[in-house]
């Protein structure tokens, strides 16, 4: 069977307009710099009492030597704030590790259900393909 | 006095005030003074004690160190009754990351670390600021992610975090960098404020 002579031409300017688009997608994702400390989580400890200044050296300490916890960590009166990485360790094994290190009554900040509920914009899911295929791309080039 | 004399002197005087006016003592007085950036430690590699094995541009980890600080701070002083901190900007991204999503902290982190070292003289490519201007980033309209409007008193609670968040970091508050960086806090009360 023959095919159209005009059929054939719209498909093959079809196909290589979607390479020449495709090869743009792949530019902008290759160029794009990768955000630094990708994976950063930010968490924080309520205890029952402020630290003072030995113990605020001592909470620093025993958090560093946690695997997975960056090195800014913020210690204001009973509260402790510290960044780690979520694909090493969360919030959970932190707050359980530094509870295993000592003898100290405090329990894990959970975001209060009235602020908690505020609208936010939806963000890319790590499950679809558009972020699966950007971490590809981006693997490659960088 | 011979003609020749006269030339003569006239050189000497010309020369003295030619040399004089070129002294390393006038050069010292108009070099312009080192960016905010260069006295934070500037383009010089530093190894980045998050990320082992890389290395980063001191004055950009001087202020990613701040920047990290600033949230912790903010992070800190979040009650869900109280009213006056700066709760209720920074819950839905705590939100998100407490959900295991933490994109958002990432480019928070990321973009007010580059737009603070491009502005302040971290001119390299690694500092490019890629974010929206600070009108559209402050205005809910626009911005999504602003769930309200700063006032001039969000702004002052926001310029008393970074100050306690640098003088954690190693700037003295009695220092001209400190002064020089409110400054640069400060032109940006206009853009923010709406």
């Amino acid at each position: 069977m023959r095919i159209h002579r005009k059929v054939k031409l719209a498909f093959f300017i079809t196909l290589g307009v979607a390479i020449v688009l495709f090869g743009i997608l792949v530019y902008h994702i290759a160029s794009m710099r990768p955000v630094e400390n990708a994976h950063i989580q930010v968490s924080r400890i309520d205890f029952d009492k402020p630290f003072d200044s030995l113990g605020t050296i001592e909470v620093k300490e025993k958090l560093h030597a946690i695997a997975g916890v960056k090195s800014e960590i913020i210690v204001k009166n009973n509260v402790v704030v510290y960044f780690h990485d979520n694909t090493v360790a969360d919030s959970k094994k932190i707050f359980a590790e530094l509870m295993a290190k000592g003898d100290y009554n405090a329990q894990r900040f959970i975001v209060p259900a009235n602020l908690a509920n505020a609208q936010v914009c939806p963000v890319m899911d790590r499950d679809g393909y558009k972020y699966k295929f950007a971490k590809l791309v981006q693997s490659v080039f960088n | 006095m011979t003609k020749f004399s006269k030339i003569a002197l006239c050189a000497l005087v010309m020369g003295t005030t030619i040399f004089a006016s070129c002294s390393s003592d006038d050069d010292e007085v108009m070099a312009p003074a080192p960016s905010i950036y260069a006295r934070l430690g500037g383009s010089t590699l530093v190894a980045d004690p998050d990320n082992p094995g890389q290395m980063i541009e001191a004055g950009r980890l001087s202020y990613r160190k701040v920047v990290n600080t600033t949230v912790g701070l903010i992070v800190a002083d979040i009650q869900s009754s109280a009213s006056g901190n700066l709760g209720v900007h920074f819950t839905p991204l705590l939100t998100e990351v407490g959900n295991g999503n933490t994109t958002n902290l990432a480019i928070l982190v990321d973009n007010l670390t580059d737009f603070f070292s491009f502005n302040t003289g971290g001119t390299n490519a690694v500092n490019t600021y890629t974010g929206r201007n600070m009108v559209d980033a402050h205005n809910p309209a626009v911005n999504a992610r602003m769930g309200t409007t700063s006032t001039n008193a969000d702004f002052t609670k926001f310029e008393g975090y970074v100050g306690a968040a640098a003088v954690q970091n190693g700037v003295a508050a009695n220092t001209q960098l400190y002064t020089d960086i409110v400054a640069v806090l400060e032109s940006l009360r206009d853009p923010v404020v709406q």
